[in-house]
Order: structure tokens, then C-alpha cells, then sequence
């Protein structure tokens, strides 16, 4: 190297990376590789395949009765006639709701979530404006406070801007997504078939595809730009779901809980050669480090995916479970976002 | 070319566990997160390098079939993959020079100081240097840095970049033109 190229190098020398850095880095290249798309802060998927054996993996969903007004006092005892009301119905009620709102659209669809340790901490607020070629913009604190120009997220298709289950979708994807309950779970599922996601025991089962079609309903519902039919099918697919139930009432909604079908285990052949046994050993031990690192945090495997619809706007209010932009996060133990959804014509100035 | 023998053979060696095992892939992540780290934290904030680096494995990762070791080592392939990451960050990367350069002479790691003779007045000439950077086109760029911070050798740069040796050249004279005049004044 020449005086000039060396005098660069000196001046742009950063330090050593930490081993935090190093550890963080290698985590999330492991998540990558057992799990397709980049997963964070996830504590386990429904499909026990990967994660620990989970004898039901319990689904609840928050359902506010109270149209766009939440109530004062969020514990206190249902009216009669919200009792009344059986978790189905509250989600038939949603997605008509939904099917009768008018198209709606825009040159950014506009995601804004408001994160809260607890419930009366300053949330921490991250937006995002996706445009329809697949451009993003963001502010969060990583921006400190300024809107910064994304362009296209690491790693994917510009086309593909939206995180639906395993798949990056466009925004004419979305668009076409089939509009009676049954043919989205079954394309949803089939997705899921097709992706390049593997548990620790290879490609997804059937039952797991479906729990993958479960989850996508969930995030198609709470942070992606699906026109009111789709909408409307998403939330009639939810309550086609079998034991589902009101279980109470929080955070000014209902619980509603799905208790979806045990998932097996698909058979393993016995390992045979070193190799085979040391790579065993390995996943046994990284998921007894894993399970130990959860249950530090105070997390669990049996985290029920949370939401808050309204069923007044079909919106879907407040989730534990996102995927937004590249990762999927679990947000455990009662913590939650706040999601607000729109279209916009405009980035803020 | 400065890689030598027995490191490409290991590249190789490595290459070929993975894909007979893509677990292995880790020690593809162990081997090169610290220089991968390095080179972007070079080009952007500490924070935008780190989510670069982590990043360039996971596409890495999902990439690996299209990896191919006849026609290149590892290490050129992630640089090629942390350089387009990079990209995604121009407006940002600018700051970072203009930051660096309005920070004054010292250097921010002073283990490389040894590396170069420095004379007060060569010290002083490098915020012009880093400022310079932001002038030279994204091409022209990413051949010097590559060079200057990954340490990468002109048929890797060639690899990494997708170009042929001969651009490399006629890319890094123009850059050099540039910063000599921005150097001298």
C-alpha cells in the first residue's frame, strides 16, 4: 500500500470489535440458520419442532368490545352484554367490520409500534414508511430521532419489502392474497412449505405449516397493507380455528385463546456415525443453553401470542408478536406494542 | 495477491464442511467476523457496522450454495457481500467521514499508528484525505477501502467486487489521483 492508502487506514481504524459483538453476531447467524428469516428476541417457536416439547401450544388474543374508546379501568367486570359475545363471534364481528371498511391506499404505508416496559413507562417508538417499489424509511433511536433513508433492508429482494410467516411478500403479493378463509390458510400454509425454513429436524411438517399459517394470519393482521377482503378472510381464518375461547378480560379487551393441536416431534433417526453423534450433542447442548438463557429472562416457551383488535375498526391495536422488517419478535410476559397502521402521502418533514 | 497457500487450502477445506454440513457455517463466522467487522466499522458508526457484519453471514449463510471455491476464496466472496451492505448506507457513510474528519488527527485506534511514518504534518493532512473520500465515486471507493481497510489483494478485490483486474486498476489510479491532489493541496 501507498503512503496515501496507508494514512487511511490508520484514519479510519476503528477498535476491536467486543466479544458481546462477536456473540450477538454468531447468535444471529445461528436464528438464521435454524430458522430461515431472522428471528430476535424470540422465545420459542409455536411449532414445537424447533423448540422445547410444549404439550399445547396456547394462543390468546386480546379482543377490545369497546370500539375505539379503551376503558378506564381495564379489569373491571365485563358488561353483560360484551359477555355474551363468544371469541368467535367477536372475530366474525371484526372481520365484517373489515370487509366493509373502503379500500384505502397511499404512496407510504406508514407502521408506527410503541414499545412499553411496563405500563406506565415512556414507550420507545420505531416507524416506518414503506413505499411501493420496496423503499424504506425509518426513525427510531437508532436514527435518533431523524428519519433515515432505509433504502432496501439487508438481505432481501427490494420487490419484497413485508415479512408474511417464513416468505418476504411485495405489496401487490398482498394484494392478490386469496379472500376466503380456507384458500388463505392453505396458500399460507403452502408457503410455509416451500420456504427455505428447517427446524433442527429438516423441513416443516404438516403440522407445522399449519402453525406457520396460524402465525402469518397474525402478523397479515397487525402490520401488513392487505385490502379489506383479505382483511376480512384473515380474521373469519382465525376463528375457524377449533377451542377457541374468551379467557377474560385484559388491557381493555377480551382474552381470546386458541389451544392449537399438540405438535409431535417428527421421528429422528438414531445417530449412527461420530460425526452424526457430535452434531446431536451439539443441538442438545445449544437448546439446554438456550432454555437456560430464557428462563433467566424470565421467559417462557408457552408465551401465547397476544393481540388487541377492535372490533369497531377491525384494527388490530396492541400485539406481543411482530415481524416487522426483517425479524420477528416476541415480546414475553405481558409486555406488548402498540401498533398504529396507515396510509400516507407524505414523509413527515 | 497476498493470501497465502495453506490459508486458501483452509478456505477451501472449510468451504466443503459446509456444505456437507451447514452447521459448520459458524466457523466461517468465527474465521471472519473480526475483520468483516473491522472494514465496515471503518466505513460507518460502530453500531451500523456491527448489524453489517452479522448481517453478511446471515446472506452468507443463505447464499452458500452460490458460493463456489474454484472461483474464489472466502474471504473476498464476505467482503464482496459486507460491500453491498454498505452501499445501503451512502448517505450515512458520508457523515462518518465528515465526523471523523472534523474530529482532527488523532487516530481512533492508536495500535495502528505504528503502522505508518508519521510526521506531524502527514497528521495533520489526513482529515483532507478522509474528506476526500466522499469525492471519490462508490466504485472507486470501495476498491480503496477494500484495499486500505480490508487489506484485500487486487485479484480479491476483483473477486469480491464482481470486476475484472483490469477495472480494479483504472479504478484505484483515478482514486489515488484524487487523494494525492486532495494530500498536496
Amino acid at each position: 500500500m501507498d503512503e496515501e492508502l496507508t494514512m487511511l487506514a490508520t484514519a479510519l481504524a476503528a477498535p476491536e470489535p467486543s466479544e458481546e459483538a462477536a456473540d450477538r453476531s454468531r447468535h444471529r447467524l445461528q436464528n438464521t440458520m435454524r430458522g430461515g428469516p431472522v428471528r430476535r428476541r424470540r422465545t420459542g417457536r409455536l411449532a414445537g419442532g424447533l423448540g422445547l416439547t410444549a404439550a399445547t401450544a396456547a394462543t390468546a388474543i386480546l379482543v377490545s368490545t369497546t370500539g375505539t374508546t379503551h376503558t378506564a379501568h381495564p379489569n373491571s367486570p365485563p358488561s353483560t352484554a360484551e359477555r355474551s359475545l363468544s371469541a368467535r363471534q367477536i372475530l366474525l364481528a371484526a372481520a365484517t367490520t373489515a370487509e366493509k371498511a373502503p379500500a384505502t391506499s397511499g404512496a407510504y404505508w406508514y407502521v408506527k409500534q410503541e414499545e412499553r416496559d411496563g405500563a406506565n413507562a415512556e414507550p420507545t417508538v420505531a416507524e416506518r414508511w414503506t413505499r411501493h417499489d420496496g423503499e424504506i424509511w425509518r426513525r427510531d433511536l437508532k436514527t435518533e430521532g431523524e428519519i433515515f433513508h432505509e433504502g432496501v433492508l439487508p438481505g432481501r429482494p427490494k420487490a419484497r419489502p413485508f415479512d408474511l410467516g417464513t416468505d418476504f411478500v411485495s405489496f401487490q403479493q398482498i394484494q392478490r392474497l386469496p379472500t376466503d378463509p380456507d384458500r388463505l390458510k392453505a396458500w399460507l400454509a403452502d408457503s410455509a412449505a416451500h420456504s427455505d425454513m428447517r427446524t433442527s429436524a429438516g423441513r416443516l411438517t404438516a403440522e407445522e405449516q399449519r402453525l406457520e399459517a396460524f402465525e402469518s394470519l397474525v402478523m397479515l393482521l397487525s402490520t401488513l397493507p392487505a385490502p379489506p377482503k383479505v382483511r376480512a378472510a384473515a380474521f373469519r381464518a382465525l376463528a375457524s380455528y377449533p377451542n377457541v375461547k374468551v379467557a377474560g378480560r385484559a388491557n381493555g379487551g377480551q382474552v381470546v385463546r386458541f389451544t392449537l393441536p399438540k405438535v409431535t416431534e417428527p421421528a429422528r433417526p438414531a445417530p449412527s456415525t461420530a460425526a452424526q453423534r457430535e452434531k446431536a450433542a451439539r443441538w442438545a447442548k445449544d437448546r439446554a443453553a438456550r432454555a437456560k438463557a430464557q428462563a433467566a429472562r424470565g421467559e417462557t416457551h408457552d408465551d401465547p401470542p397476544t393481540m388487541v383488535v377492535d372490533p369497531a375498526t377491525a384494527q388490530v391495536r396492541e400485539t406481543n408478536f411482530l415481524a416487522l422488517g426483517g425479524g420477528e419478535e416476541w415480546f414475553p410476559d405481558g409486555g406488548g406494542v402498540r401498533i398504529t397502521t396507515a396510509w400516507t402521502d407524505a414523509l413527515p418533514k | 495477491m497476498t493470501a497465502d497457500v495453506g490459508e486458501q487450502a483452509s478456505d477451501a477445506e472449510l468451504a466443503a464442511r459446509f456444505r456437507r454440513d451447514p452447521e459448520l457455517f459458524t466457523a466461517v463466522h468465527d474465521r471472519y467476523f473480526r475483520a468483516i467487522y473491522l472494514y465496515a466499522a471503518g466505513r460507518l458508526d460502530a453500531q451500523t457496522a456491527e448489524d453489517i457484519a452479522a448481517e453478511t453471514f446471515c446472506v452468507a449463510f443463505r447464499d452458500r450454495e452460490r458460493f463456489d471455491p474454484g472461483r474464489g476464496a472466502l474471504r473476498p466472496w464476505l467482503f464482496g457481500i459486507a460491500t453491498n451492505l454498505v452501499a445501503r448506507h451512502r448517505r450515512k457513510e458520508a457523515r462518518h467521514y465528515r465526523a471523523i474528519a472534523r474530529a482532527g488527527t488523532e487516530p481512533v485506534a492508536d495500535s495502528h499508528e505504528n503502522r505508518v511514518v508519521a510526521s506531524v504534518a502527514a497528521a495533520h493532512m489526513r482529515p483532507r484525505l478522509v474528506q476526500a473520500l466522499a469525492r471519490l465515486s462508490p466504485g472507486e471507493r470501495d476498491v480503496v477501502l477494500l484495499i486500505a481497510l480490508g487489506q484485500l489483494g487486487y485479484d480479491e478485490v476483483a473477486d469480491a467486487l464482481g470486476i475484472s483486474a483490469g477495472t480494479v486498476g483504472s479504478r484505484l489510479s483515478r482514486a489515488r489521483k484524487k487523494l494525492k491532489e486532495a494530500f498536496h493541496g
